[in-house]
């Protein structure tokens, strides 16, 4: 193996958009668990069905673009309708019984999508403007997967901006540190939590269409995505913007650094460096206040 | 609560009584299968132990591995007796388990979920890359303890299922004692309430600690059966499905009650065996059900049995107290 300087740097970058990927889907969890105190596994199934669609889209003609504009929407509505008909039923419950309540949504929703697109992997072709290598520091890299750090890139600055300079941001923070005051203010949560969680399923979709095309869209997808999820919030610290920034991009570096130098210590890597986290700091590198001890 | 022990008590006969009755009426296939649901009820129960001091592990495979792993090669590469290989697979579990108890406990809630996740899925790499242990492949040729001097033979399906069951049996009398002396009671208060406890000056690392060892050794006991039961090993004894499967037992049968991991184990492997041979796509049935006690039965099966109970009686004071009232 040649670590040349061309090398690192290209998995510098594969690194960087292994990170967006992971931000998009651990935001809306974390965000979730922050301010409502829900651990909600079926994240990853709503991430699943939004390749599906993006899958299907293709297969009925419609362009890469098309598949970012509506499947995004459609698994937002998909994690809206699971919010009022099941999630919110356990709200109330332990963290243990919304675990077993999103575990029977993936089982479901995992068998719902062979049963409807079989056991097969699909692929999803990139966008054919995208389909080539540009020059990046010298080096060749491919176009789309520099799209997708753009897109990572762009929505932390949109949310960054969204949470600290809105009043909505500023309400959400408040409801992750301290929930029932925001509530004696007169600040109905419980729809800026449908907000959040809707936010939440739209960027799990978007993450989903992004990631078909490089990774390919198969039953099972969503157990493979939601565990490294689960650790990148815990790394980062739960309810945190700061925290699934950091985090991600540490479990990227992680991953994609653990299989190049330790290769048989890859399967490891990304639970070792959890491990070692949790071990000296027990609830994440930059958890958001109510986590704060 | 003395009378939630008394529910927990009669449910456990009566599972007893009707795990005793169906043994003479299912044959060979379903006397492994009595066997595997005693095994994984040890198992859970052990998982129940932990969650008694307010802990949920999402590793717990790991000690079941490592009990099986370690029964595996003291006997098959090192030629241990069966009885001897289980004691020291027991206590390699008692001893990982301190090991790694003392970092995760640091961690509570969602962080020791994630944690313990992360321990057991080092054993899981450890087993799939060692060569002494045929790596993924796993290892075949794990005997089975030898009672032949009773007058035993384990390697009939139903003398095995009888054993597996009685062992079943003791470690829930165990548990059931434990649960009632200062022990169990100190990992009940802390659970509850472990500032107060430690305010109290309890201290909650070390309760929690022995818990954990416990729990982790009664888990690895479970592994060596688990073993000698399929007479292999594979690395996925220990891989992240098999923790979510127990844990989903526990909660389906009822955390902290004992029992209810025992309803829970023996109604997953029941389930798991019937959808799987009616369905297709049985993951999908399987599914629901988990939906269902999740919304219909959120403190699990026999945690529904103890409500309707309390609920009952409390309508029997009301009555009692109505009517001596109406009296005066």
């Amino acid at each position: 193996m040649i670590l040349g300087p061309s090398f690192l740097l290209e998995q510098i970058l594969n690194s960087l958009q292994l990170a967006m990927l992971l931000f998009l889907l651990t935001i809306g969890l974390s965000v979730i668990f922050g301010l409502m105190d829900y651990l909600n596994l079926a994240h990853g199934t709503i991430y699943m069905f939004a390749a599906y669609a993006a899958l299907s889209i293709t297969r009925l003609g419609g362009s890469f673009w098309l598949c970012l504009l509506l499947a995004p929407i459609i698994s937002a509505a998909i994690g809206l309708i699971l919010y009022f008909s099941l999630l919110r039923r356990v709200e109330t419950q332990s963290h243990l019984v919304q675990v077993l309540l999103t575990v029977g949504v993936i089982y479901v929703g995992g068998d719902l999508v062979r049963l409807a697109y079989g056991d097969t992997p699909n692929n999803v072709p990139q966008p054919e403007i995208l389909a080539r290598t540009v020059m990046i520091f010298g080096i060749e890299y491919p176009a789309y997967r520099l799209f997708i750090i753009v897109l990572g890139l762009v929505t932390q600055v949109a949310l960054y901006f969204g949470l600290e300079r809105t009043r909505l941001g500023a309400i959400v923070r408040a409801g992750v540190d301290d929930r029932p005051t925001v509530e004696t203010l007169g600040i109905n949560i419980g729809l800026v939590f449908t907000f959040v969680f809707g936010l939440g399923a739209y960027l799990a979709g978007v993450a989903g269409v992004a990631a078909a095309p490089i990774f390919g869209v198969y039953p099972g997808m969503d157990v493979m995505i939601i565990i490294m999820v689960l650790i990148v919030v815990v790394v980062g610290g739960p309810g945190s913007l700061k925290g699934a920034i950091l985090g991600s991009l540490l479990i990227a570096f992680a991953d994609t650094f653990g299989k190049i130098l330790l290769p048989q210590f890859a399967m490891v890597m990304i639970y070792a460096v959890m491990a070692v986290v949790l071990v000296f700091r027990p609830h994440g590198l930059l958890p958001a206040g109510r986590f704060r001890v | 609560m003395a009378e939630t022990d008394v529910t927990r008590r009669v449910i456990a006969v009566a599972l007893a009584v009707g795990a005793l009755m169906s043994y003479f009426l299912v044959g060979a296939f379903g006397h492994e299968m009595m066997s595997e649901i005693a095994i994984f009820s040890i198992f859970a129960m052990s998982l129940d132990l932990l969650a008694l001091c307010g802990l949920v592990s999402f590793g717990h495979a790991g000690f079941f591995g490592i009990g099986a792993y370690a029964f595996g090669g003291l006997t098959v590469l090192l030629g241990w007796a069966p009885w001897a290989a289980m004691l020291g697979a027991i206590m390699v579990g008692a001893l990982i388990a301190t090991i790694a108890g003392m970092f995760v406990l640091r961690t509570s809630g969602v962080f020791f979920i994630m944690v313990t996740l992360a321990v057991s899925l080092m054993f899981y790499a450890w087993a799939f890359r060692n060569p002494t242990f045929n790596g993924a492949d796993g290892m075949s040729g794990v005997p089975r303890l030898d009672l032949s001097a009773l007058g035993i033979d384990m390697n009939s399906p139903g003398a095995f299922a009888t054993v597996m069951m009685l062992v079943c049996v003791a470690i829930w009398v165990g548990l059931e004692v434990l649960l009632g002396a200062p022990f169990g009671q100190m990992l009940s208060a802390i659970r509850q309430n472990a500032n107060r406890v430690h305010a109290l000056g309890g201290n909650v690392f070390n309760y929690r600690l022995a818990a954990y060892v416990g729990s982790g050794a009664i888990a690895a006991f479970a592994g060596t059966l688990m073993a000698q039961h399929a007479n292999f090993i594979s690395p996925d004894i220990g891989n992240w499905f098999v923790s979510g499967d127990v844990l989903i037992a526990v909660v389906i049968g009822g955390i902290g009650t004992l029992i209810g991991p025992v309803i829970g184990a023996m109604l997953f492997i029941v389930l798991r065996h019937t959808l799987s041979s009616l369905f297709g796509y049985w993951y999908l049935w399987l599914g629901l059900v988990f939906i269902g006690v999740a919304l219909f039965m959120p403190n699990g099966i026999v945690g529904a049995i103890i409500q309707i109970r309390e609920r009952l009686s409390a309508k029997r004071k009301r009555e009692r107290v109505l009517e001596s009232g109406g009296g005066g």
